[in-house]
């Protein structure tokens, strides 16, 4: 009985603790907000000093994350070169062979001698005889070929001595020799000799493919900062004969070149500007050595899945390095510290237009606010400054 | 005839010792004896009328005019932020030696001080200007985080430009002088006018 006792006193006096317990959380939860009765100021936390959900924003942002891939800046480049080809063949029919010589025939009229000057179709190409090996024919335009053949028979030509194999610079000592030929033609058989001049010109245009690299840099960190999340794209390696397909970014999406991307931001270069000038600085004794560099690139995000164009346009940066009196100094611009400020005003150009086109929140495109000056109407009732009363 | 001759040496030994007591007070009146003068500070506002040339009066008048005028016109007014201006040339079409250069520095220091308007350094200053950031750049005896870097000047939105010109005329009792102050305000982008005003002073002496 007494056990029993025992027991229900421990029993009752357990659920009165627990009881109490619980109602002192209850209190405490409920006591929080009171606000206090004493006649002083009560001190208040507005809705900025309340506990931030900023733990929750960032769990939802991170299980939406997307996925980009930042090219490197795909461009393409037009060289234009004059090419110049002459040859000589001489074939004599007797003698049983056969001979090939590079050698300035006796013309019938003087070959055109075009000026030298590249990257102007116009104008005639320079007498450059060595360049004939260094062109592909399948990227050669001609734009003026002359061809000129001549047949010449020379009777009672006394075994000639065949001027051997020359360099083509050595024009002058082998015409001499051609007609040393001729005058040696008396007292000796007669031989039937063909001689051909051939004579190429044109100009060349060649298209280079590549890719600017080290300027998606700031970029990617733009991105990053946005918080997305970034794959690494395969670099794009122009082929041998490659073409205009090199800025096929379908291609190289399907290819697989950005696997595990959900965008990729393809940059193409549409024009770059690099000055370097001296002006002299009004009202003073000294001038400013001016080196500015310039790019524009015309962007596109493309959604990986629908191929479709998100976003579309052409960001600019540029950077400069300037020099007082540094034309008279020999001052030559740092091209380092200029390729690093390019690519920051690149990134932010980048950021600003993704964030005019709704991808990416304004506050990453530090869009600068109007400086309000001390002393003006607008500093003065603008509550966030300092005030100071008198 | 000896006396004749005793009384013209006398009196050559007279006249010669007359000039030299003469000479004697003169040498002792060589100490220059400074007349008194007084030295008084006056009220810089005072109305100055010494001569009709262009004065203190004409320039404290000319400034003050002009800088309320700025202050109420519709470019400062309507402003988000004060705007950057700087002082061009102030053209003296007078035949005076008039320092307008000191009038538009007076102008701009009461701008200033209403703080509704920033100043840039006009190109009179830009030697000091350009020494400065040269001593601190490429000297190389600065840190190059501390440096005021060349290329990072603000330039202005406007410019501050204007005449001073005179109409004189006279006759053998009356002088009359006429002139004209004109202070212009130009934006340096656009080039448009955007604000102007006058101040006539007219000044007579009469015998």
């Amino acid at each position: 009985m007494k056990h029993v006792k025992i027991y229900s006193w421990l029993a009752i006096s357990g659920i009165l603790t627990l009881a109490a317990c619980s109602s002192t959380s209850t209190f405490k939860q409920s006591a929080a907000p009171v606000e206090s009765n004493s006649s002083f100021d009560t001190l208040k936390y507005g809705e900025s000093k309340q506990p931030t959900t900023f733990e929750n924003d960032v769990k939802t942002k991170i299980t939406n994350l997307k996925t980009i891939a930042v090219t490197d800046i795909s461009f393409s480049q037009e060289f234009k070169n004059a090419f110049y080809f002459e040859e000589n063949k001489i074939k004599r029919s007797d003698a049983k062979s056969e001979s090939k010589s590079q050698v300035t025939p006796v013309r019938p009229f003087e070959p055109i001698a075009p000026a030298t000057k590249n990257n102007d179709a116009s104008e005639k190409p320079t007498p450059n005889i060595e360049q004939k090996n260094q062109y592909d024919n399948k990227n050669i335009y001609m734009h003026n070929v002359g061809f000129m053949e001549v047949q010449a028979t020379l009777v009672e030509l006394p075994s000639p001595t065949l001027p051997p194999e020359a360099p083509a610079n050595n024009m002058k000592e082998e015409s001499q020799q051609n007609n040393s030929n001729s005058n040696k033609s008396e007292a000796s058989n007669s031989i039937n000799i063909e001689h051909s001049y051939t004579k190429k010109y044109g100009i060349e245009r060649k298209i280079n493919y590549r890719e600017i690299r080290g300027l998606s840099g700031p970029i990617k960190g733009m991105l990053l900062k946005a918080g997305y999340k970034l794959v690494q794209g395969k670099p794009n390696v122009a082929r041998i004969d490659q073409n205009d397909d090199y800025f096929d970014i379908i291609k190289r999406i399907e290819a697989g070149d950005f696997s595990g991307a959900d965008y990729v931001l393809y940059g193409v270069l549409t024009g770059l500007t690099q000055k370097n000038h001296s002006s002299s600085i009004t009202g003073t004794v000294n001038a400013m050595s001016i080196n500015d560099l310039e790019i524009a690139i015309d962007f596109s995000l493309i959604d990986t899945k629908t191929h479709r164009v998100v976003a579309s346009f052409i960001a600019s940066g540029s950077a400069t390095d300037n020099r007082i009196d540094g034309e008279a100094e020999g001052y030559k611009p740092n091209t380092t510290k200029m390729v690093k400020q390019l690519s920051g005003n690149l990134a932010e150009s980048v950021a600003y237009h993704l964030a005019s086109q709704d991808f990416i929140t304004s506050e990453f495109a530090q869009v600068s606010s109007p400086r309000v000056i001390p002393g003006t109407d607008k500093y003065r009732y603008d509550e966030s400054n300092l005030r100071v009363y008198k | 005839m000896k006396k004749f001759q005793l009384s013209i040496v006398l009196l050559t030994t007279l006249v010669m010792g007359a000039c030299a007591n003469k000479n004697v007070p003169q040498q002792s009146t060589q100490i220059y004896i400074p007349s008194p003068t007084v030295v008084k500070y006056g009220d810089s506002q005072s109305i100055e009328t010494v001569t009709a040339d262009f004065g203190s009066t004409d320039l404290q008048t000319v400034a003050e005019t002009m800088t309320r005028s700025l202050l109420q016109s519709k470019v400062i007014q309507n402003s988000i932020s004060a705007p950057t201006v700087t002082l061009a040339e102030v053209k003296n079409q007078t035949t005076e030696p008039i320092n307008t250069r000191m009038m538009t520095e007076k102008i701009r220091t009461q701008l200033m001080k209403s703080g509704q308007v920033r100043f840039a350094i006009s190109a009179n200053e830009m030697q000091s200007q350009v020494d400065e950031t040269k001593r601190q750049n490429q000297s190389g005896m600065y840190r190059n985080d501390g440096t005021a870097k060349p290329s990072r000047m603000e330039g202005a939105k406007y410019r501050i430009t204007g005449t001073i010109s005179t109409i004189v005329k006279q006759n053998r009792d009356m002088k009359d002088i006429f002139y004209n102050f004109n202070l212009n305000l130009v934006n340096n982008e656009s080039g448009l006018l955007e604000w102007a005003e006058e101040k006539e002073i007219r000044k007579t002496v009469t015998r």
